[in-house]
């Protein structure tokens, strides 16, 4: 039951195969045996048993709210949640209960679904492993599979199996783990460089970022604010399409939200690509792409083009530049954004009372890690007088030449680019650590980030499995508010693939370590 | 004198005079006018010269962040040169761009009241506060350095 799509579950609901408390209490059942991912920070498990009673109250009525109705579903840690601790995986806003819900949570809470829990993410988002949050990694539950396990090769008997875990990818991955461990059926995440694609593409789910100015971001709490969108994790297209309709249109309090009437679609059974123009960018054959995904991606364009669509080769130029823009923009983005913390008026306070300026500083250097600390230091230095026009504005001139590489692209004919979602499968966790934070992201965020930056809508659908047993994606980009259409071909290309569904095992033994987290994370 | 600027008045000339100084920035450390030459080269003469790095100081003033070991001035550095790719890219003629939805206008909506009158509910996130006042120590303009 629990490994349904959220349209199977729904119907079930409906049809009184299953209760929402009976759903409710499977999945926290299985989050429980399944703590040692890590994917969760916070469990809201009474607040969750009383929604799925309302639920239930509401279809023996026979009057659900809609298809959501009674369906668990999980929120990174950086959505507000009222009376739920939002703490962004940072020691900052550990105890932060936030007194109201983000728009997208209230959408989704109005809709009767249920939730579960806040989601484990690298502290503010920002990372691409989900590995530098102050309540520790989280672990990728393909780490677990009998997939993974038969392609391993033990280095010596007396290896823990504990020490090859391979990361979620980030900064999403505690909502991408949930997803892909069947603990919910959709899980919000955020994406500013790729954080819902990447990690989306590491545990074999379905991870779209919609178009910038599409769904609100009011309660989401900033990154960089002309580039953040609310991101959305499931285990098929269909479901992401659901999802997005709930989700999606203008709202008040957020007036970079456009304010066009959006539609909620439903799509096609028998998607027909036929008529498409497919474009396959060169410059997204960066190097360090693995030669697996390289494969993975031509025999895809195949598939579209023996299905009689038109494919392509296109330029991008400036993709190249992408990657550096994003650093300057974001960190200038993020030394603005992190500002507000200070202590004075919510989140972690220090003792330090000598002055306000030392006390912002002392609460500053205790509450953030030095990631952060890191970015805002680099973001204060490209916003100084005399670096403003050098890195911020040359930044902005860089980013607009991006927007308008795949503005002529599209304009061409070209109706989606088929690309990459990342240059190679999931690494080990202690391979992923040798390196900083900030190496890492620039690598792994090569391929999704110029979405970002020209606010494109991108969607990542797990394609095949590696030699090494894990998921690989590839990344689907469309046009401005064109979801419908990336979400059909997205939905074509998911049943040719027919990609594999994990086959979890048991865990037999839990290493100590993982216990030790488990402390700081809160049961309401 | 400042025990710094001594130090700097006494070492040649060419070795400290790489930065320039806006009369804006109140420091400790006065540095005479000189040419700037590129950021990175800026910030790698700050963190060489024993005075310590003017650009350092101003960046933990404005950021309220210290980062003052060597792991922090590495990634800086690091960072700024990273950054320095972009001038790589001719950008004649371009018009930065805010954001993505530039062609838009955004939404105002009416001045109206919709909401509010959360006093308490605002006031329990914080941690120090004397009935509805949020409390601060008192604020003065330079950043005492504990260290």
């Amino acid at each position: 039951m629990l490994r349904a799509s959220l349209r199977e579950v729904s119907a079930a609901l409906r049809e009184g195969h299953v209760t929402p408390t009976e759903l409710c209490q499977r999945c926290l059942a299985l989050l429980k045996s399944t703590r040692f991912l890590n994917a969760y920070i916070t469990v809201a498990e009474e607040t969750a048993l009383k929604q799925a009673e309302e639920s239930e109250k509401r279809y023996k009525r026979g009057q659900p709210l809609g298809v959501l109705d009674g369906i668990p579903i999980a929120v990174k840690d950086n959505f507000n949640t009222a009376g739920i601790e939002t703490t962004c995986a940072s020691n900052m806003l550990k105890g932060y209960i936030s007194p109201y819900n983000a728009t997208v949570v209230q959408k989704l809470l109005d809709q009767g679904a249920v939730l579960l829990g806040k989601t484990n993410l690298d502290e503010f988002a920002m990372g691409s492993g989900s590995t530098d949050g102050v309540f520790g990694p989280v672990r990728n539950p393909w780490s677990y599979s009998r997939q993974y396990k038969e392609k391993s090769v033990p280095k010596s008997l007396s290896e823990d199996e504990e020490s090859n875990w391979v990361i979620t990818g980030g900064s999403s991955g505690g909502s991408a783990a949930a997803v892909s461990s069947f603990t919910c059926f959709a899980a919000l995440g955020s994406d500013t460089g790729g954080s819902t694609r990447n990690p989306a593409a590491h545990c074999g789910v379905v991870g779209l970022k919609p178009t910038y100015g599409l769904i609100s971001r009011h309660g989401l709490i900033p990154l960089v604010n002309s580039m953040d969108v609310p991101g959305i994790l499931t285990r098929c297209v269909d479901d992401a399409a659901i999802v997005l309709g709930s989700l999606a249109g203008h709202d008040p309090k957020d007036s970079t939200t456009i304010q066009d009437n959006f539609k909620p679609f439903e799509l096609p059974n028998l998607p027909d690509v036929s008529k498409l123009s497919i474009g396959i960018p060169k410059e997204y054959h960066a190097p360090g792409l693995s030669s697996e995904i390289l494969a993975l991606w031509s025999k895809a364009a195949d598939l579209f083009k023996n299905a009689g669509a038109q494919v392509t080769e296109v330029s991008l130029p400036h993709t190249r530049y992408s990657i550096v823009c994003y650093h300057v923009l974001c960190t200038a983005e993020v030394a603005s954004n992190m500002a507000r913390f200070d202590g004075l008026e919510y989140g972690h306070r220090s003792d330090m009372n000598k002055s306000t300026e030392s006390m912002y500083a002392a609460t500053r250097r205790e509450g953030f890690n030095d990631v952060v600390r890191g970015r805002i230091l680099s973001g204060n230095y490209f916003l100084l007088k005399q670096n403003y026009e050098n890195y911020f504005i040359k930044a902005q001139k860089v980013r607009r030449l991006i927007a308008n590489d795949f503005l002529k692209v599209f304009g061409s004919g070209v109706d989606i680019l088929l690309t990459p979602t990342t240059l190679s499968d999931a690494v080990p966790y202690m391979e992923f650590i040798k390196e900083d934070n900030r190496t890492r992201s620039a690598q792994d965020d090569i391929l999704t980030q110029a979405a970002n930056m020209a606010g494109l809508p991108a969607i990542n659908v797990p394609a095949a499995l590696s030699e090494r047993g894990l998921p690989i994606g590839l990344q689907f980009i469309g046009r401005s508010f064109q979801e419908k259409q990336l979400l059909t071909v997205a939905k074509w290309f998911e049943k040719q693939v027919k990609f594999p569904m994990i086959q979890l095992e048991e865990v037999k033994r839990h290493s100590h370590d993982v216990f030790q987290h488990q402390k700081s994370a809160s049961f309401s | 004198m400042d025990p710094d600027t001594s130090l700097l008045f006494q070492a040649p000339f060419s070795s400290y005079c790489k930065h320039f100084c806006s009369l804006e920035v109140i420091t400790s450390i006065c540095f005479p006018r000189c040419e700037v030459h590129t950021a990175q080269e800026q910030l790698c003469e700050g963190v060489r010269s024993p005075s310590g790095s003017w650009v350092l100081d101003h960046l933990e003033q404005l950021a309220l962040v210290d980062f003052r070991d060597a792991e922090g001035v590495e990634r800086l550095r690091k960072a700024i040169q990273f950054a320095d790719q972009l001038h790589e890219v001719n950008t004649d003629g371009v018009e930065p761009m805010d954001s993505v939805l530039e062609d838009r206008c955004l939404y105002l909506r009416e001045d109206d009241v919709t909401e509010g009158n959360c006093t308490n509910e605002l006031l329990k996130n914080a941690r120090e506060k004397v009935e509805e006042y949020f409390v601060a120590p008192p604020g003065i303009v330079l950043l005492i350095k504990t260290s």
